[in-house]
């Protein structure tokens, strides 16, 4: 993975809670740097001597500056750091955009997206219809965003003006877990769960017939909205989503101590793997840099081949049973229940 | 000498020409397949007869609109008929082949037995494409079609400010006629605006003819004509029935586009509606109309009627009075003096003693247009038949 040092252009709150950070790209790596709504890119952060490294969304609008925006998490060094101590003109190690989870707009493309955002969740999702809704003018979009309360929704002021701007083709509804006294009455009170997402489509139907669905929240919100949508009959093929920081990881299974034989680059590679490790956590602790991002088995960024040995997946959102078949796993998922395990990965 | 022969005599008598037709317009364009609220609940279907191809429209419990092509992957039984509701499942009568609601092959009775190595995902209904647009549904054949917002893109700005969505469909008004004449022949008298002042002298006199703008946009035809100033003075007191109420001024008349192929509109003061010309044989074509009016109540249609019944009274008259009301000449319907014209030029063109007259150069434009758009499609298919 290659790091580039780069600077703060700006830093600007945009709630109590959640700061945008704008990073200067100089033209020469302008190309490494180029990316997709949707996509985010890795941070790698020195805080009192200790090294950190975090995955943030961009926020901002293709062909835009790349900002990202960070939510501060109640203990969480990275976030608090950015909310609290990142300033203009610091220099900060970043790694090129990428990631799946992505909406690349086509002008001449009429569909219906419906967005379901949980927090700080909105980021992608937020990049995703502020490109889309002037790139594709025959698309329709319907976003479904929970939140505590309506004073720390990020990009709240800035989502009434794209309503208004939008408003044949935009339907934004807010869920308030805990609505503030003084605050207008949100669409709906609690957060997003299986009634509210059928209510929801009930109310706003698509329009346009071809309609894709983009999940993006923390912990268990992913699973229980896919499921959610399932069981109205939208298929696996037409959602995506992106799992985000504060996973309440379902128990591991318990593994075994184990070999990991690993063809990476065309290097091999053997290395151990603790009980209980995931096998992508076994090689970036041996410095093998294999792809990932969510850690959570939501994007599939760590897909590779089983080609020996027994693994379990404790999270699985993106491989189906073909997928399995063929041997694919999710590296950031498998925990060993073999001694002597090989993966390959496609190049 | 201008003549309507960009097309040949046979393009309206000859079933080869029919069959090509069918097979290279009706079934590789965007069809219409009904109005939106034909399909309002999930579970919901309904299948169209698209060219060639028979379409089934399906709603899933997500609100999203599905299209298979009809045919089990078995046999090709029709899998479904006319329109109906389903639970979750769509079954074939003939072997019991069970499909999910993304056309996926979910169950095979005595698989096992019946079928070695029978990989089920290789065997899903083939999937059409299905969209929304002004109101209407939309299929087309093909599984990635490109968006029907694009196939309309450039007639669109052509088209009336109606919202059809907010107007309600006139109780037990569809209006269905079987016409013994080739299907180009309904679209031209459609389209052909020479007509309009002398024909209908009796029956569309609310509009002022002189005044129409048309032509073609790409295959579509766009035409627009605005009300006859006697008629527009007091419009609210002679208007026979609720006016749509959010069409500016200006553009108060009559819009008529004919979209291709055969799906033609009428988009006036009053009323929206769609005349789908369905080609049935070389010389049987058959047409649909359903038409929409301003929700109100029938006190308020009642109250419009007798307001205005003086004034139609003296404007609406047969094209002949001493002919019998049965008569079309005399039935004071504007459709049926178009029927009429239509099945007697089809008996004409299958004469040996036909021999086509001059075009009128601006009034009938647009049927010299319809045919050469029709000629593009067919071009590549025709064998020795002269051009033009």
């Amino acid at each position: 993975m290659e790091w580039f040092d780069l600077t703060v252009k700006d830093v600007k709150k945009v709630t109590k809670e959640a700061t945008s950070v704008t990073l200067s790209i100089p033209d020469s790596i302008k190309n490494s740097f180029s990316w997709q709504p949707g996509q985010h890119i890795q941070l790698e952060l020195t805080i009192d001597g200790e090294r950190t490294r975090r995955c943030y969304s961009i926020s901002s609008t293709w062909g835009q500056a790349l900002t990202f925006t960070v939510k501060k998490i109640q203990g969480g060094k990275a976030s608090t750091y950015i909310n609290e101590r990142l300033k203009a003109d610091d220099l900060i190690k970043v790694t090129a955009p990428k990631g799946r989870f992505t909406l690349t707009p086509n002008s001449e493309t009429r569909r219906s997206y419906y967005f379901f955002a949980a927090g700080s969740g909105i980021t992608p999702i937020y990049s995703m219809l502020t490109t889309l809704l002037p790139n594709e003018p025959d698309s329709f979009a319907y976003l479904l965003y929970s939140n505590k309360d309506s004073k720390s929704t990020i990009f709240a002021e800035e989502l009434v003006h794209l309503q208004k701007k939008y408003s044949d083709r935009l339907i934004i509804k807010h869920c308030h877990s805990s609505p503030g006294w003084f605050d207008d009455a949100p669409w709906r009170k609690g957060r997003i769960d299986t009634d509210a997402v059928h209510a929801f489509i009930n109310e706003c139907p698509p329009y346009a017939q071809d309609a894709q669905y983009y999940l993006c929240g923390p912990g268990s919100f992913i699973p229980d909205l896919k499921k959610a949508l399932n069981e109205i009959d939208v298929p696996n093929t037409r959602i995506h989503m992106e799992s985000f920081g504060g996973a309440k990881t379902p128990e591991k299974p318990t593994g075994d101590k184990a070999i990991l034989n690993v063809n990476f680059n065309g290097e091999k590679h053997q290395i151990p793997v603790a009980s209980n490790q995931s096998l992508l956590r076994a090689m970036l602790a041996e410095g093998i840099e294999a792809p990932y991002s969510c850690e959570g088995g939501v994007c599939g960024t760590c897909r590779c081949f089983l080609t020996k040995g027994e693994v379990s997946m404790q999270n699985n959102l993106v491989l189906d049973e073909t997928d399995i078949k063929k041997g694919i796993i999710l590296a950031c998922q498998a925990i060993p229940q073999s001694k002597d395990i090989e993966i390959k990965y496609k190049t | 000498m201008l003549k309507n022969n960009i097309l040949p005599i046979e393009a309206y008598t000859d079933s080869t020409w029919f069959d090509l037709e069918m097979r290279h317009i009706f079934s590789s364009t965007w069809a219409y397949a009904g109005l939106v609220e034909d399909i309002s609940e999930p579970g919901q279907f309904k299948s169209i007869q698209a060219g060639l191809n028979n379409i089934i429209i399906v709603k899933g419990r997500d609100h999203r609109l599905r299209a298979f092509h009809n045919m089990c992957r078995l046999k090709g039984t029709q899998l479904l008929r006319a329109e109906g509701k389903l639970q979750k499942a769509i079954t074939c009568p003939y072997h019991d082949w069970t499909y999910d609601l993304e056309g996926e092959l979910i169950s095979v009775p005595k698989m096992d037995l019946e079928f070695a190595n029978l990989d089920k995902s290789c065997l899903g209904l083939k999937q059409a494409s299905v969209d929304i647009w002004r109101g209407m549904l939309w299929v087309h054949p093909e599984k990635d079609a490109p968006a029907v917002t694009q196939w309309f893109k450039d007639v669109e700005p052509y088209l009336g400010p109606h919202q059809p969505e907010k107007l309600m469909e006139a109780k037990d008004n569809v209006v269905i006629e079987d016409i013994k004449a080739n299907w180009k022949i309904v679209v031209e008298n459609y389209i052909d605006h020479y007509h309009l002042a002398q024909l209908h002298s009796g029956t569309l006199n609310m509009y002022d003819h002189a005044k129409a703008e048309f032509g073609f946009v790409g295959p579509h035809f766009a035409f627009w004509e605005p009300l006859d100033p006697e008629y527009a003075k007091n419009l609210e007191k002679n208007a026979s029935m609720p006016l749509i109420d959010y069409i500016p001024k200006e553009q108060l008349g009559a819009s008529v586009p004919m979209l291709f192929p055969g799906i033609g509109l009428g988009e006036s003061e009053t009323s929206w509606s769609v005349f789908h010309v369905i080609p049935i044989a070389v010389n049987h074509t058959r047409v649909e109309v359903r038409t929409k009016v301003m929700p109100a109540s029938d006190w308020e249609f009642a109250k419009y009627a007798s307001r205005s019944n003086k004034f139609w009274e003296k404007r609406i008259g047969p094209k002949y009075a001493s002919e019998d009301a049965n008569h079309p000449l005399g039935s004071a319907d504007f459709m049926q003096e178009d029927i009429y014209v239509c099945e007697q030029q089809q008996k004409s063109y299958q004469s040996p003693y036909f021999e086509l007259g001059p075009s009128a150069s601006h009034g009938e434009s647009p049927v010299r247009d319809h045919q050469q758009v029709v000629w593009d499609y067919l071009k590549p298919f025709i064998k020795n038949t002269k051009e033009g």
